[in-house]
């Protein structure tokens, strides 16, 4: 009973960490077809906002949510205005972002490296207490973690369905051109996708270090995850892509508590492959039907 | 005098370094119905596309009610009154029919006007309203070419440009479509029709262009066209 509550816990600490950073890449990727390799950048700007809110400005933990969501809301600005625009005014647009975003993350993490210092710090914002059930801790961070994801999901999937920032976005990701034809501004709504990816990742990011520490690097291994979690959930179903991160987190767990850590990742990675040879398209992925 | 909806002074534009139309002038007159035939090739899509701004204009000039627009991206375009019907494959596929309707209505804020229109497109097309909760790209081709003159009409715009509107339908199917199309002068008065051939428009047009090889070769009226039928055969290749 105990290895069970044990698996159970990690599992559900690992799956949330997994889903949280999975939630932002899959709106940009599933629908705008953007690869964000930058994502590691938004994690780690959530993280550092969080450390600098609370350990340098001494100021409450109340504060940090909503700044991270700001800064994460400017940085998507920046960064659509600096260099999405441009690629996707070209051709290929699919590739080269992937390339673009590979750069971003690289200077991101140095300008982190530069300003913060390379050391790992400890992110004030989290808990550090847990709740006892029949001798097993199950921690507070992880039950937190595991709402804010559950309430992530619920925003993104309103926004996308009911309002008409999330409609627009649908259109344009379906059929740009059609969209413009509809009086879209394309170039605009984009811009607003990446500031509500931007928000949301930054939010992540302050969940993701706090569970661990920040240091400049630290979003790379949660957006490699989150990469791989939505490939083999089926791109651009959110909904599907939770319930496999927290599949993967139990699987991982399991493995490491019942064969050693170290095959835990090697046999996540194995299922992802099983799964790919039989299921191309993701464990949920749709067989896109098309009548012509 | 009556008033020029849309004049195009030497139009010249393509895709990359390749020159598909050269030197194109037309004028369309309020309230006129102008059919553009052509056979396929030869310039009649890319003219859609450089009056509805997804592709730019190389040279000269795009005039909507006197002010020029060749300029303007494709959605100011839209802003403006110029409103595209697209061929069938400018749907938004994985959403419902009546998202995509809403889209086509995008422009608008006030929502009892939004709701008002939904209830007129659905009035014209009752078939749309029976499906207004599939998923599009599961429309039948018939389906998705009323879907896009819904859509259009949505908008309620100044002038509309109606891109092959019998593209690969059921002769019965064209008819239903031609009859609506007949209809829409209701609500913008101004059209465009672009088609391969002019059996359809003959009926409708007051003027029609002939497309060849990115100009314009001949223009007149409809029976002006069928006293000159040799011709036609000749360019169509009927």
């Amino acid at each position: 009973m105990d290895i069970f509550l044990q698996i159970l816990f990690s599992g559900l600490a690992v799956g949330s960490m997994y889903a949280v950073g999975a939630i932002a890449l899959s709106l940009l990727w599933g629908t705008m077809g953007m690869l964000n390799l930058a994502h590691t950048t938004f994690i780690a700007l959530g993280g550092y906002v969080a450390y600098f809110c609370m350990s340098v400005l001494n100021a409450s933990w109340f504060f940090v949510l909503p700044l991270a969501f700001l800064s994460g809301l400017v940085m998507g600005y920046i960064y659509y205005h600096l260099v999405i625009r441009h690629i996707y005014a070209n051709q290929n647009f699919s590739v080269n972002i992937i390339i673009a975003s590979v750069a971003i993350a690289a200077l991101g993490e140095n300008a982190f490296l530069n300003l913060a210092g390379g050391e790992a710090l400890r992110q004030p914002f989290q808990f550090t207490s847990g709740l006892k059930i029949i001798g097993v801790v199950l921690p507070y961070q992880t039950i937190f973690t595991f709402i804010m994801v559950i309430i992530l999901m619920i925003i993104m999937a309103l926004i996308m369905s009911k309002s008409k920032l999330g409609q627009v976005i649908r259109a344009v990701s379906q059929n740009p051109d059609a969209a413009k034809l509809m009086g879209i501004n394309v170039q605009k709504s984009f811009a607003q996708a990446m500031m509500l990816y931007g928000s949301i990742a930054a939010i992540t990011g302050v969940l993701v270090t706090g569970a661990s520490q920040v240091y400049p690097s630290v979003g790379g291994d949660a957006t490699v995850k989150a990469l791989i979690i939505l490939i083999v959930a089926g791109l651009g179903n959110l909904r599907a892509g939770i319930l496999m991160a927290f599949a993967l987190g139990f699987l991982e767990m399991g493995v490491n508590y019942l064969f050693g850590s170290r095959y835990g990742f090697p046999s996540m990675l194995g299922f992802v492959i099983i799964v790919l040879l039989f299921k191309p398209n993701g464990f949920f992925g749709k067989e896109v039907v098309n009548r012509v | 005098m009556p008033t020029e909806s849309l004049r195009i002074e030497n139009l010249t534009t393509g895709y990359g370094r390749r020159k598909v139309l050269k030197n194109l002038s037309m004028v369309v007159e309020e309230g006129s119905v102008v059919g553009i035939i052509g056979p396929n090739g030869h310039g009649k899509s890319t003219l859609v596309k450089a009056l509805s701004g997804l592709i730019d204009t190389w040279e000269g000039r795009i005039f909507l009610k006197n002010t020029s627009i060749d300029n303007l991206p494709a959605h100011e375009r839209v802003e403006k009154g110029l409103i595209q019907i697209p061929q069938g494959d400018l749907i938004f596929p994985d959403m419902t029919v009546e998202e995509n309707l809403m889209l086509g209505g995008y422009l608008i804020f006030d929502k009892e006007e939004l709701g008002r229109r939904l209830e007129k497109v659905y009035g014209i097309f009752s078939r749309l309203l029976e499906r207004r909760k599939q998923i599009t790209r599961t429309l039948s081709g018939g389906e998705r070419r009323m879907l896009s003159i819904g859509r259009g009409l949505m908008s309620e715009g100044y002038m509309m440009i109606l891109d092959e509107p019998s593209l690969g339908l059921a002769p019965k199917i064209i008819d239903q479509v031609y009859e609506i199309i007949a209809g829409l002068r209701q609500i913008s008065p101004t059209l465009l029709v672009i088609e391969e051939n002019p059996t359809r428009l003959q009926n409708i047009a007051d003027i029609i262009y002939l497309l060849d090889d990115g100009e314009f070769i001949w223009s007149g009226t409809p029976s002006e066209l069928k006293e000159n039928e040799d011709m036609l055969n000749t360019y169509l290749g009927i």
